[in-house]
């Protein structure tokens, strides 16, 4: 359904189709070529181009249905799972177009935690192991593994006596960095974050925010926000999304002390609407 | 308008302790004492129906008490009644219904909401919505023509051949059995399983498929890990609905299980269910012991009903509720 | 934990579709049980299918030409009864629910409610039984109907009780603001407003609980002829097919063919049209 470029061997050479952050000694772990995204007879993105820089935090901001989440949805296919939606374009994960990769091993490979955090109806360490489990993990790992991931997700401590309790009797916070240990537990590479904080207190949001601090050491992380300080906090590179389109993408510096698009500088100098 | 002005003037003046009256007069309590005495009334309904099951049956709940439960002899003419054979031909045909009626209706619950598009899943709920409503006598009729000669030449020949060495799979088939009223329970049932699962699942949050998908999780993984454990309770609720109406279903079981009060290991021997029972004898029960044996039968049924609807009620609005929360 | 298998296991794989195709599979073969009765009806059913079947009594079996008539007219006057009790019962205990409610009292009638639509219908036959055979001294066209109106009961209340919530209060307030009382806005602004799918409702209450047989067993019971009046036993379509199908003659398992096939044709259009027209007002109604 897609129209497909011809395939060409070093994709760092093809024109760029949009907006590189400018690491150019790093490969980009992700990048997108002309990705248009449309709900049935709606087009949600513009011919999105970008690549996402290894082992950094990268994050999006706009305003509420300017198409970052569907951005970020799409770049581990969960948009596919919503009827009436297609795309065309390319999206590569390392070097490689996902669409021509086992839908069920893109995820594996790219992560990702929900705005509304939603563990299983499990005990915690059931919601940790599920990803293991079914990968097919070995017995005598599972349970090393869990804790690891709970360590990483700073969440071991507090929870390490009640593991086989259900998830459901966490606080909100704690149910949070629970979804995140989960998607850790599987080692993605990537980790998409879907505002992540945005039920959070600030107690809670900070904590997180240390958290994707120390993971970014093993992990690309691109996270959705729609909390300006906390991209300025958080990333090493942000985009900014209006309409549907990719206005800027730069280190996160430049987006927030010097814009080069009028749009984006209203919009984070909260001029925007 | 100008009506309405006169007669809220005309009213003005009354004394508030006549207001009761006075709506009264202008229907508005009248309405109210209706509404209210057609709800009383179904509370009053039900209230004399367990009260007539309980005064009918005393002659015989005198006579045998709790033995009556327990007692395997039911022979009229010596005036011993011993419900046994009807209660294990009830238990027996209802497990097997829902042994087969389970994972047909789950299964196909799932793949009406996790995997139908939307208007395909609608057209096929409404068809098999519509085998709901189809009259038990009719599945009866069905039953004692097409569905037993079927089992007879097809079925038992095969298992028979395969579990024969299972004692449920013993002795000769001769059409009415347990096996025939089972399987024919278990398509009247499935449709009430099918519908409410499917409903069940719909209300499980996308955002649990979503993530067990983003772990890495396949389609089916992440429905059979995750969703169903979610939708759990109220799948058991839609179980618990059809073995209501399995226990209490009367003219297919009546058609097809061939009436004879015999306890036997083996599906493939005739049976006599309690709804069965009451059927073919109620109308020539002679002498009120008899007939008050039959109406303890009756009560019997009601409170095992009653008993089952009241946990698939209760199962079904707890998910529903946590759906919403 | 790269170690992990980076690409899914054959065995996921296989797994995953095997068991999608599975459910995919028990949905075919559901509805392929509807079509084969339908099917099967048909066959046998229009072969068997003849005018005399509308107009004549039933004869001895051997005599050609029988028919089901009285059947036909017990089975409508039984509903007719059926309907003037369970409906009017039902309505105004739904309009309770829905407009008058209180707390506890409505808690204890809807769950009441349900109860009664669990009960099985051959315990409603007994207590039909009990309640007008047994003070008549006499099997019964009145007695066959109370049975089936009591049945009609739990439906008829919680479907004016879904249908009238499903009218928006606004309309309630604006009828409220032009100085309605508030039964007159029930009874001329919000039960018409829902009247279509009230109807729908009533309808498929009765073709529910027209293909019923227990209850009519030991109070209508069955009657070869006319039923004179409405104290007499009367016949009626399903429990003639019953006796008919559970009979030793060919030619009347003939005839209860025909009769399955007239009464499931009733019942299935009944429940279609009212289906359709229920849905047609919309996913709110139906929720």
């Amino acid at each position: 359904m897609a129209i497909q470029p011809p395939h060409v061997e070093d994709t760092s050479a093809m024109p760029a189709g949009g907006i590189n952050a400018p690491q150019t000694s790093v490969i980009p772990k992700l990048r997108t070529r002309d990705l248009n995204f449309y709900y049935g007879s709606f087009q949600a993105l513009h011919n999105i181009g970008i690549d996402i820089a290894s082992r950094k935090i990268t994050a999006f901001i706009g305003p509420s249905g300017c198409g970052k989440s569907t951005f970020l949805r799409t770049m581990n296919r969960m948009n596919e799972t919503v009827r009436g939606t297609r795309y065309d374009g390319q999206i590569l994960l390392d070097g490689e177009d996902i669409r021509k990769m086992d839908v069920t091993g893109v995820r594996r490979r790219v992560g990702m935690v929900f705005q509304k955090s939603n563990p299983f109806p499990k005990t915690i360490f059931e919601n940790v192991a599920y990803g293991l489990r079914i990968n097919g993990a070995k017995k005598a790992t599972i349970a090393e593994t869990v804790q690891r991931s709970l360590e990483r997700a700073a969440l071991w401590t507090e929870i390490k006596d009640k593991l086989h309790k259900p998830a459901s009797a966490l606080s909100g916070g704690q149910q949070q960095r629970l979804c995140i240990a989960r998607a850790l537990a599987v080692e993605p590479e990537v980790l998409l974050l879907d505002e992540p904080c945005s039920a959070l207190d600030p107690v809670a949001t900070l904590k997180i925010e240390e958290l994707l601090f120390q993971i970014k050491e093993t992990t690309t992380i691109v996270i959705v926000t729609h909390n300006m300080q906390q991209a300025a906090r958080l990333a090493d590179h942000t985009g900014f999304f209006l309409m549907g389109k990719l206005i800027e993408f730069n280190d996160t510096r430049a987006i927030f002390q010097n814009p080069k698009k009028k749009e984006t500088e209203d919009y984070v100098t909260g001029r925007f609407g | 308008m100008a009506a309405t002005t006169s007669t809220v003037l005309d009213r003005a003046p009354e004394p508030r302790a006549r207001g009761f009256w006075r709506r009264l007069r202008a229907g508005e309590e009248i309405a109210y004492l209706i509404a209210l005495s057609a709800a009383t009334l179904v509370l009053l309904i039900v209230g004399l129906l367990v009260y007539q099951l309980w005064i009918s049956s005393t002659l015989s709940i005198h006579a045998f008490g709790f033995s009556f439960l327990t007692g395997s002899t039911w022979d009229p003419n010596a005036g011993q009644f011993g419900a046994l054979p009807f209660i294990y031909g009830t238990c027996v045909t209802s497990a097997l219904a829902l042994l087969i009626a389970v994972p047909l209706g789950v299964g196909a619950s799932i793949f009406l909401a996790e995997l139908a598009p939307p208007n395909a899943s609608n057209v096929m709920t409404f068809l098999i919505e519509l085998l709901a409503a189809v009259p038990s006598v009719i599945y009866g009729l069905l039953g004692i023509f097409v569905l037993v000669p079927l089992i007879h030449t097809y079925l038992a020949p095969f298992l028979t051949a395969t579990f024969g060495f299972l004692p449920l799979f013993q002795g000769t088939f001769y059409g009415v059995s347990f096996l025939s009223a089972g399987i024919i329970l278990s398509i009247m049932v499935a449709p009430f399983i099918i519908s409410v699962s499917r409903e069940v699942l719909y209300a499980v949050p996308t955002d649990q498929r979503e993530a067990a998908l983003a772990l890495g999780a396949t389609k089916w993984e992440a429905t059979w890990d995750i969703v169903i454990p979610n939708a759990r309770t109220g799948i058991m609720g839609s179980i618990f609905l059809a073995l209501a109406r399995a226990l209490g279903e009367t003219m297919a079981v009546t058609m097809v299980i061939g009436n004879t009060p015999a306890i036997s290991a083996s599906l493939y021997s005739p049976g006599y269910s309690i709804a069965a029972v009451i059927a073919n004898e109620f109308t020539e029960a002679t002498g009120n012991l008899y007939l008050s044996s039959l109406i303890f039968l009756g009560l019997v049924l009601f409170g095992l009903t009653i008993v089952i609807n009241a946990v698939a009620r209760i199962l079904i609005l707890v998910t529903q509720q946590k759906g919403a929360a | 934990m790269s170690r992990m298998n980076m690409e899914i296991s054959l065995r996921r794989r296989v797994t995953n579709i095997v068991m999608l195709s599975i459910t995919g599979l028990f949905t075919l073969l559901t509805i392929t049980i509807l079509f084969c009765i339908l099917g099967y009806l048909l066959y046998h059913g229009i072969g068997s299918l003849s005018w005399s079947f509308f107009t004549n009594l039933p004869k001895p079996t051997g005599e050609a030409g029988g028919g089901m008539a009285n059947a036909i007219v017990g089975s409508g006057k039984i509903l007719l009864i059926a309907t003037v009790l369970g409906v009017p019962v039902g309505f105004l205990a739904g309009v309770y629910l829905s407009e008058y409610s209180g707390r506890t009292f409505a808690f204890v009638v809807r769950y009441v409610t349900d109860l009664l639509n669990g009960v099985p219908s051959i315990v409603i036959g007994i207590f039909a039984y009990a309640m007008v055979v047994k003070p008549m001294h006499r099997f019964s066209t009145l007695a066959g109907g109370i049975a089936l109106g009591i049945m009609m009961i739990p439906i008829a209340v919680r479907t004016t009780e879904e249908f009238l919530r499903a009218v928006p209060n606004s309309l309630r307030e604006a009828s409220l603001a032009l100085g309605a009382t508030k039964a007159t806005t029930i009874f001329t602004v919000v039960a018409p407003a829902a009247i279509q799918g009230l109807v729908s409702g009533m309808m498929l209450n009765l073709a529910r609980v027209a293909g019923e047989t227990a209850p009519l067993l030991f109070t209508a019971l069955g009657n070869m002829f006319w039923s004179r009046g409405w104290s007499q036993p009367s016949a009626s379509l399903p429990v003639m097919i019953y006796q008919y199908a559970i009979s030793p003659y060919e030619d009347y398992h003939q005839q209860a063919w025909a009769a399955g096939f007239v009464l499931l044709a009733l019942v299935l259009s009944i429940n279609v049209t009212a289906r359709l027209v229920i849905s047609g007002r919309g996913a709110t109604a139906r929720r």
